[in-house]
């Protein structure tokens, strides 16, 4: 099967933007991310929309950093990729839409914390594993991270499991852990993603300005470390 | 909607239970209520024979939240005052030398509380308006603080839901109630859907989520409170200056912020 070219493809359903991830494994390097922020940008210039849902195609929701890549690279283009992903994850976090997270197949490390930090997660549950393999991979959690995964994921049990033993998780056991909120079927992924819109976010919206303050609020000191405000390791 | 109490804040005993029961109509929270509880609360202390204080209201209130025209009437400094002598009730009641039990008996309505100003009183946030500051909205966020800042909080049943509604308001919550959220509340993501999305809970969803510990029919409330007290506490109780270190250490952070009401 050839790479496509295409990163992203945008489209809109009447007040709701769903970005599908394109590539095979939708791995990470300088170029995705470019591109996610473009593709977040577009969403964001339409003034119509008021939800934003991300997924993937095929079996891979999103397969993480392109270790194979980043394994070339120097110590300090290393660390210049990984202050980029930071962003992109301080993005997301704060970003002035509700995000969805429609998890379609594996998600693995720098992929599953990107769909960790949406509003709402579902997962289905015939495809994939959700797991941080950074352990098995033999990469270093940077501390902005390892904050992020603190905030997100209740403490104890949860933060062992996934970041220390690197456990992968099917649908079901990460609905238990509180690492997804809802799963169901695959062919019923995006209706679900746009049935949680409907019931349970206020008609009108929120104002955009205004959600990403409280998200910012909220995440304070995580959005802090992530942007480079403190110190990162 | 005005409903009359009998204008204080009284404090009864039952064997070694201190009652606190709020008795202003809806209770809404200005200077009057902060200073009357911190009194009780001293009050209850005073009794060496107490283990455990609880807090209700009498009749239909609970707390209705802010109070909002007397806040209208605030100017600036008089505001940000009243704000740190809330948040230091909070650090108050979150680190009180015995055990706190809320016996929350009546949901905060929805379509009945009004709003709070002065919490968009806040240079930080350009955005927040002061202007549309007063309007129909909902206040009771400043009652729900209160109670998550108790150890057990028993929840009825009947009507109405809790909810954090500043989100849909424009309004920030300040750091330090936000400290204490993130403290009280079981789960990132209930935290989240409670602060970013301004989700709104039945007593039932509020259970599952962690927000409150148990719920009963409202004529069960007491009796429910009681059979906790017997059912899960030491008979001896607890020492109360351990109590309290105890409670100091494990918050600490939350309590730092909101004595220092940053």
């Amino acid at each position: 099967m050839t790479e496509t070219d295409v990163y992203f493809d945008v489209e809109f359903d009447h007040d709701i933007a769903i970005i599908t991830m394109c590539r095979r494994e939708n791995k990470i390097n300088e170029q995705f991310m470019e591109k996610f922020h473009a593709a977040l940008d577009t969403v964001l210039r339409n003034p119509a929309v008021k939800a934003l849902i991300t997924t993937g195609t095929g079996r891979f929701y999103n397969n993480g950093v392109d270790v194979d890549y980043t394994n070339t690279l120097p110590d300090q283009e290393l660390n210049n990729l990984h202050d980029k992903l930071s962003s992109v994850f301080a993005r997301i976090m704060t970003f002035p839409l509700p995000t969805v997270a429609a998890i379609n197949g594996h998600a693995y490390g720098a992929g599953g914390i990107f769909a960790l930090i949406h509003d709402h997660v579902i997962m289905q549950t015939k495809r994939g594993w959700w797991c941080l393999n950074e352990v098995h991979l033999k990469i270093q959690m940077r501390r902005d991270v390892i904050m992020l995964l603190k905030g997100k994921l209740n403490q104890g049990r949860a933060l062992q499991e996934t970041v220390v033993l690197g456990r992968r998780f099917t649908a079901e056991e990460a609905l238990s852990a509180g690492i997804v909120h809802e799963i169901c079927a695959p062919e019923d992924l995006m209706p679900r993603a746009v049935t949680w819109i409907r019931n349970n976010l206020p008609k009108s919206g929120y104002d955009r300005g205004h959600l990403q303050l409280m998200k910012q609020d909220l995440y304070k000191d995580v959005v802090n470390t992530l942007q480079g405000k403190t110190a990162k390791l | 909607m005005q409903v009359k109490g009998d204008g204080d804040f009284k404090v009864t005993f039952e064997n070694d239970v201190a009652i606190i029961t709020m008795c202003k109509g809806e209770n809404k929270i200005n200077i009057e209520f902060i200073e009357q509880m911190c009194a009780a609360l001293d009050k209850v202390l005073e009794n060496p024979a107490v283990k455990t204080v609880v807090t209700t209201g009498q009749g239909r209130f609970y707390s209705n939240g802010f109070d909002l025209k007397w806040i209208a009437e605030l100017g600036l400094e008089s505001t940000l005052n009243f704000m740190r002598k809330y948040s230091q009730m909070l650090a108050k009641i979150l680190t009180f030398p015995l055990t706190t039990v809320a016996a929350v008996n009546v949901s905060w309505d929805i379509y009945e509380a009004k709003l709070v100003a002065l919490l968009a009183i806040d240079i930080k946030h350009p955005r927040s308006n002061p202007g549309r500051a007063i309007s129909e909205g909902h206040a009771y966020a400043g009652a729900a603080l209160i109670s998550l800042a108790h150890d057990h909080i028993i929840m009825q049943t009947d009507r109405g839901w809790w909810c954090m509604n500043e989100v849909h308001l424009n309004l920030k919550i300040p750091y330090d109630l936000l400290g204490l959220l993130k403290e009280k509340l079981s789960s990132g993501q209930t935290v989240h859907e409670v602060v970013v999305l301004g989700k709104r809970y039945t007593a039932k969803e509020a259970l599952r989520c962690g927000i409150v510990h148990e719920i009963c029919a409202p004529t069960d409330l007491m009796p429910t409170v009681f059979s906790w007290i017997n059912n899960n506490l030491p008979k001896a109780g607890y020492d109360r200056e351990h109590l309290q270190t105890m409670k100091e250490d494990l918050y600490k952070d939350t309590v730092v912020a909101l004595k220092a009401k940053l």
